[in-house]
């Protein structure tokens, strides 16, 4: 599991990639938790290198969804497929989140 | 029945990779959709998760044993077996899907993922174990349990 970020301008951009599960979702929490402290307003997740994810994962992207949230910044998700489209569908996290289909895209929207 | 496999181990986290990989192979074996073993997987470590947070809440953590087989020829069975507090998990409440991003919980969304995702799931208690048993349909692609859509005004036309 590996998260590799990068700035777009404005935007904060997190690729994770691999598995966030009971394990190794803690590792992904210190990442995105460090961005916010760091003040990013911005965080666009991508999750096109996700290979799986269960709720301990989701639990992670809510922890840091709500905290972006009380701070007034914004986030949304881009390049969800397989099985990662399929949690987030069933979760309802799908209807949650603004989900894009590509980074281009979404640092076009978020960019505005 | 043919047994495939049968692991215990203690209901600590360092046991649950152990634990998955033994349902990991057993799947492999029998279902050849990679997509499908994933959601058995995903399936099983919401089960496991939940033995080794709740089953021996406030004592020593006890076993839990996962034991793997096809029945029938045509069910993969995957039985999560525990010793601890006597606990339905899948009468737990349904979690609320709706909610907005500061009310939103995923308390419940891993027995939400565990109805979901395989074909039928029934709790038992049975000498002093409580046992969830799951079963995945061998000769079903995909899917599981889809959710009607129907949309007003139109009828639905899923054939399923």
């Amino acid at each position: 599991m590996t998260v590799e970020t990068r700035r777009e301008k404005e935007i904060t951009v997190a690729a994770i990639t691999g598995r966030m599960d009971a394990l190794t979702t803690s590792d992904v929490e210190r990442t995105l938790m460090r961005l916010l402290d760091e003040g990013a307003r911005t965080l666009l997740i991508d999750l096109g290198g996700l290979d799986y994810i269960s709720s301990a994962g989701l639990r992670t992207l809510l922890a840091a969804a709500k905290r972006m949230k009380a701070q007034a910044g914004t986030m949304a998700f881009v390049n969800l497929k397989g099985h990662a489209k399929e949690v987030f569908e069933i979760s309802g996290f799908y209807s949650l989140f603004t989900v894009y289909d590509s980074v281009e895209s979404a640092l076009e929207r978020l960019g505005r | 029945m043919t047994a495939l496999s049968d692991v215990t181990a203690r209901a600590t986290l360092e046991s649950l990779g152990a634990l998955i990989e033994s349902v990991r192979s057993a799947a492999k074996a029998r279902i050849a959709s990679p997509e499908r073993r994933l959601d058995i997987e995903l399936a099983v470590e919401e089960a496991l998760v939940n033995v080794i947070s709740y089953a021996y809440q406030g004592g020593p953590a006890g076993d839990v044993q996962v034991r793997c087989s096809v029945r029938d020829g045509r069910w993969l069975v995957i039985e999560i077996i525990d010793s601890g507090t006597p606990f339905d998990v899948l009468a737990a409440p349904p979690p609320d899907l709706t909610a907005p991003v500061e009310e939103r919980r995923t308390g419940g969304l891993g027995i939400h993922f565990i109805k979901r995702l395989t074909d039928r799931a029934a709790y038992r208690r049975e000498g002093g174990r409580n046992i969830l048993e799951l079963r995945v349909r061998l000769d079903r692609l995909k899917k599981y349990r889809q959710p009607e859509v129907v949309r007003p005004g139109k009828s639905n036309r899923r054939g399923i």
